[in-house]
């Protein structure tokens, strides 16, 4: 299939009115976990096409976004105060730190560069093995597998230059923490394609169970989020709490799982991350402190640890009148923020929701 | 050993002298200056001169499609051609490093002729700097290039139903461009559209009357006619469907989420003609160019998207710029 089948006007209007049909009356709250799932959702104004009586809100499923200031701060410290050549995906550059950003960071003298896979540093730390090498690995479960292999490959290499500054996030506890918070009161879940590409649907399961809440599992495209709208219209109209799979072209369906087919989520993956990492408490922006929130690399593996290696003093604050914390757990919507559009914006971010293609700030104001 | 420009290339002396003797006179040939004094005396034809200037640090030097030399030329008469003027003369500034191969700026000198000559320009003048190893990229280059008026421009007289036309497909440039840097390992079947615009565009204004024209390089198509509707009483609203896209930058705009209405073009052009008038125009464009909007009265200032799911989008202009660099 082609792309833009999955963005066929006909098709879209065809869900439109099953979702239509199937909504039962009252008011609901859908959560679209992932930030490449609010792009498209802005991008597209799937919210215009949706009943009244359903609100989709924006999730924290945006790896920059929920990265927390102290991290920006720690990684501009190994660049200008320990001489690292600092690796990153490249939409984490303008993220503001307390005092600057990296993109800043590289003007004042901060050896600073983008790259698109964590390889890649791996690579360039094995070329030039006097200098410390630093890849900056942020993400949810979908960036741990390469992540992870960098690490690996380093090892089998013998390098002794090369270490990863980690700040992985796991979803279903972030999940968990905004069902939790009296603050946010969701109905059902689009979770997240890539992810769940991952780690398959098992982990949402008992999610479903415990706060007797849907959830179905959505990819990026128009479509795609449609048909995880309508299957989640039907579970409200049937009262039903189950996680569902709306996305199969990328998610194995439970179907073929059952008939013992094809495994759920990638099993190679998570038995490479499991070798690697350990589930750990973690800090996200706008969430705090979460249990089983993040992973940090096993004690096997220290010395590819950037906050084992070296020691980063750092003095962090959040921006002042900054609301990504609420924005990205879906408490408020980015043109509640006071800061939006007047002075934050995509060329002068102060909040991280700004910055990312993913963050919900940036697509409400370019898609607005 | 291989040839490199080395600092004494640009001293003024011997060697500067054998570089523009050897390299550049003997590669521009005939569209080279016809002396090598201070400056060029040129006969000026009747009208209005038209004038403009642009520097090129694309980098890499070279890429599928064409390299810094095409580009150089190319730019600068396009940005004179849709000023409605006859580009004439271009000057050549350059800057080197020390350390590129003389076989590299060969090559780039060889592109910036063949490109002059299918334009039909002249260089006319020029000048050559040298700069350390280390403290440039290669070679940058400066061209200014004057132009006669001879079809100008009739912004004020757009007006609702106006046709928005695009000569080909959109976003060719920037895409090939980023798939160029570094560590992005995408065999993706792109290159840049960089060409000159002057003849295609003369043809059609020699027919029909075209309100508006530009070639919409940095901040893209998005950003051009956001710079077209800014403070009038009218909008533009584009359809989606109708936007030309070659497939390997559709496939690129899922993989990477950029959007090609935001991406560079080197070799097109955006026009606003009459409703009438837009038919006879999209013939003589030809090849891929299609109508891609219309002059609207609603949305006034503004310029907004009919997306495949049939809902509105405001597009604003290129914020954070993914990638500098591309010419």
């Amino acid at each position: 299939m082609k792309l833009e089948d999955f963005r066929n006007p006909e098709l879209a209007k065809k869900l439109v009115g099953a979702i239509n049909q199937a909504m039962p009356s009252g008011r609901f709250t859908v959560m679209e976990v992932c930030g490449g799932q609010t792009h498209t959702i802005y991008k597209y104004r799937l919210r215009e096409l949706l009943p009244k009586n359903l609100r989709l809100i924006s999730g924290p499923g945006c790896p920059v976004c929920v990265t927390p200031i102290n991290y920006i701060d720690k990684a501009i410290s190994l660049a200008l105060d320990h001489g690292c050549t600092i690796y990153t995906f490249g939409d984490l550059m303008r993220v503001p730190g307390t005092t600057m950003s990296l993109e800043r960071a590289a003007a004042e003298g901060g050896d600073i560069r983008a790259v698109y896979s964590p390889l890649q540093a791996m690579e360039a730390a094995a070329e030039a093995p006097e200098q410390e090498t630093v890849f900056l690995g942020i993400g949810f479960e979908t960036t741990m597998p390469p992540v992870v292999l960098s690490i690996v490959k380093a090892a089998q290499k013998g390098l002794t230059n090369f270490s990863v500054l980690l700040s992985g996030k796991r979803v279903p506890p972030v999940l968990d923490a905004v069902l939790q918070s009296p603050k946010i009161n969701v109905d059902g879940f689009i979770t997240p394609g890539h992810v769940t590409a991952v780690i398959g649907t098992a982990p949402y399961a008992p999610l479903c169970e415990k706060y007797q809440v849907p959830m179905a599992v959505g990819g990026f495209e128009p479509l795609d989020l449609l048909a995880a709208v309508l299957n989640l219209a039907q579970q409200f109209a049937a009262g039903t709490h189950e996680n569902a799979n709306a996305y199969t072209r990328a998610v194995p369906s439970i179907e073929s799982r059952r008939s013992g087919a094809k495994a759920d989520g990638n099993p190679k993956a998570q038995a490479l991350m499991d070798d690697v990492l350990e589930v750990a408490d973690d800090e996200l922006r706008g969430l705090g402190v979460l249990p089983q929130a993040g992973f940090a690399i096993r004690s096997t593996y220290a010395t590819f640890d950037a906050n084992k290696r070296f020691e980063i003093k750092t003095d962090s604050h959040e921006p002042e009148g900054c609301a990504c914390g609420e924005v990205l757990c879906g408490v408020i919507e980015p043109e509640e923020c006071p800061l939006f559009r007047t002075v934050c914006n995509p060329d002068s971010p102060i909040g991280s929701c700004m910055v990312s293609a993913e963050g919900a700030c940036n697509a409400a104001y370019l898609f607005g | 050993m291989e040839q490199k420009i080395i600092l004494g290339h640009g001293s003024g002396g011997r060697l500067t002298q054998e570089l523009v003797r050897d390299l550049f006179c003997k590669h521009l040939g005939e569209v080279g200056p016809s002396s090598l004094d201070d400056g060029a005396v040129l006969d000026f034809p009747e009208g209005k001169l038209v004038y403009t200037t642009d520097s090129y640090v694309v980098s890499p030097l070279e890429f599928p499609g064409g390299d810094i030399g095409t580009l150089c030329v190319a730019g600068t008469v396009n940005d004179l051609a849709v000023m409605g003027a006859k580009p004439l003369w271009l000057s050549l500034g350059v800057i080197l490093e020390a350390g590129l191969p003389f076989r590299t700026l060969e090559k780039i000198v060889q592109s910036i002729a063949r490109t002059a000559q299918k334009a039909g320009v002249q260089i006319v003048c020029g000048d050559t700097k040298v700069v350390e190893h280390g403290k440039g990229d290669g070679i940058y280059i400066n061209t200014s290039g004057i132009g006669v008026l001879t079809k100008p421009l009739a912004e004020d007289s757009i007006e609702p139903g106006d046709k928005i036309l695009i000569s080909g497909t959109i976003g060719d440039h920037g895409m090939t461009l980023l798939t160029m840097r570094k560590g992005f390992e995408v065999d993706a079947d792109l290159k840049s559209d960089c060409a000159p615009l002057n003849h295609l565009i003369e043809k059609v204004t020699s027919a029909i009357e075209v309100k508006w024209m530009r070639d919409p390089t940095r901040g893209g198509v998005a950003t051009a006619l956001n710079e077209l509707t800014d403070g009038n009483g009218w909008g533009i609203l584009l359809q989606e469907a109708d936007l030309p896209f070659s497939e390997p930058v559709r496939g690129l705009e899922e993989l990477l989420g950029l959007d090609p209405l935001y991406s560079a073009n080197e070799g097109k052009v955006l026009m606003v003609v009459s409703a009438a008038d837009a038919k006879q125009a999209l013939e003589l464009l030809g090849g891929e160019a299609a109508v891609i909007g219309e002059v609207t009265a609603e949305h006034a200032g503004k310029l907004v998207l009919n997306t495949t799911m049939n809902t509105l989008r405001t597009l604003g202009v290129l914020t954070s710029d993914p990638l500098p660099r591309i010419c």
